[in-house]
């Protein structure tokens, strides 16, 4: 016959002697009409009684008693003398602290510096190659405005000859004029 | 905490060596039979856990507040110390599957006599031979049990703690200490149920 299994933790507080009064006297009535229950409790405190009885508490020999208590000494007093290195650092804690600190402030601030980079002239260069284009279009549309200038002349030469036998002083700045054109031919 | 206990904890604590003495003599047998049955009965390994507590509880009595007793809070050091331990032979064993690291339940009763552990003698050969199977039974449904569970039932059943002492013991809450002893409870009473009907057989 199986205990209920509604009963099973209240039964293993009963056998574990954990029941309050008032727990212990609901139970002790479920007890008194229902045999499974009272079989499996028996059954419990019969295997519980076993292995409380199977073997003596194993006890320490007083030679080994004795050697753990000396053992105990020794090590608690070599933590001891390594105890007030350890205060030590502990002190200087706050030194180590302060050294880290500076040594990242001085990181911080030497690492800061600005450095030249290489993009800077490349930047000038180029603002410098677009002023050169533009003063290059600007000379050469003034090239063709100094062409118009010199077919102009060219015309009037041919006008002044077939018309006119002494060359006006325009035309000599036209020649020295022709000069510069060459330059820019 | 008594008022003798208190003292000593106290002078402990300041390095007085006599107190120190007492101290661990007070708890020295108790400690050692928990370690003793965590570890399989290793005693050698049993007398190096208990070792390891009591210097971890003295090293760390600076921090003992005395809110609890110091029962309570040195079962506590030796609880993680044996779990601790178990659960390094635990790893060590799943990387070295062929070592052993203590001598195994079946080889016990190849040992001398007088190594293998203190059972009653009832002057009866046959309750002898009876009662050394059944602490192989037990030993073997033992190790059924997770470490948890059988911490939780050899405080109980052993150290006759109650489930809120177990509780502080090994730092769980009630509820959990209960379902690790009502599991074991279970285990155990299926593989010895031989043994209970043997000893219900006697009572009637």
């Amino acid at each position: 016959m199986n205990a209920c299994p509604d009963r099973n933790e209240t039964l293993m507080l009963d056998v574990y002697g954990e029941l309050d009064p008032e727990a212990s006297r609901r139970w002790e009535a479920h007890l008194a009409v229902c045999a499974g229950c009272r079989e499996e409790r028996s059954r419990l405190q019969a295997v519980i009684g076993r292995v409380r009885s199977t073997e003596e508490a194993p006890q320490l020999t007083a030679e080994e008693s004795a050697a753990m208590i000396a053992a105990l000494h020794r090590r608690s007093e070599r933590y001891r003398h390594w105890f007030p290195l350890r205060w030590n650092f502990r002190r200087g804690l706050p030194a180590l602290a302060a050294a880290a600190a500076l040594m990242i402030a001085v990181w911080i601030f030497t690492d800061r510096s600005p450095v030249p980079t290489s993009r800077a002239p490349a930047v000038s260069t180029v603002d410098n190659y677009r002023q050169l284009s533009q003063e290059d279009l600007e000379v050469i549309r003034n090239l063709d405005l100094l062409k118009q200038f010199q077919t102009i002349e060219k015309l009037s030469r041919v006008v002044n000859v077939t018309g006119d036998d002494h060359p006006t002083e325009n035309q000599n700045q036209g020649a020295s004029r022709n000069d510069l054109y060459e330059e820019y031919a | 905490m008594d008022s003798n206990e208190r003292v000593l904890v106290a002078q402990a604590r300041d390095g007085d060596r006599r107190a120190t003495e007492q101290l661990v003599r007070r708890y020295q047998d108790r400690a050692f039979a928990v370690a003793y049955r965590m570890c399989a009965q290793d005693r050698e390994e049993a007398l190096e856990l208990t070792q390891e507590a009591f210097l971890a509880a003295l090293r760390n009595l600076k921090n003992f507040q005395g809110k609890s007793s110091f029962y309570t809070w040195f079962y506590r050091i030796l609880v993680n110390t044996c779990l601790d331990a178990r659960r390094r032979k635990i790893r060590w064993r799943r990387l070295f599957p062929l070592r052993r690291t203590s001598p195994q339940l079946e080889e016990i009763d190849l040992q001398a006599p007088d190594q293998q552990p203190d059972l009653e003698d009832t002057g009866n050969p046959v309750k002898n031979l009876q009662a050394r199977e059944l602490h192989r039974n037990l030993q073997k449904a033992m190790e059924l049990l997770t470490d948890r569970q059988r911490m939780a039932f050899q405080l109980k059943v052993y150290e006759e703690m109650t489930i809120g002492e177990i509780a502080r013991a090994m730092d769980l809450a009630e509820g959990s200490v209960k379902s690790h002893l009502f599991r074991a409870t279970r285990i155990l009473r299926e593989a010895l149920a031989d043994w209970a009907d043997d000893r219900q057989g006697e009572n009637s």
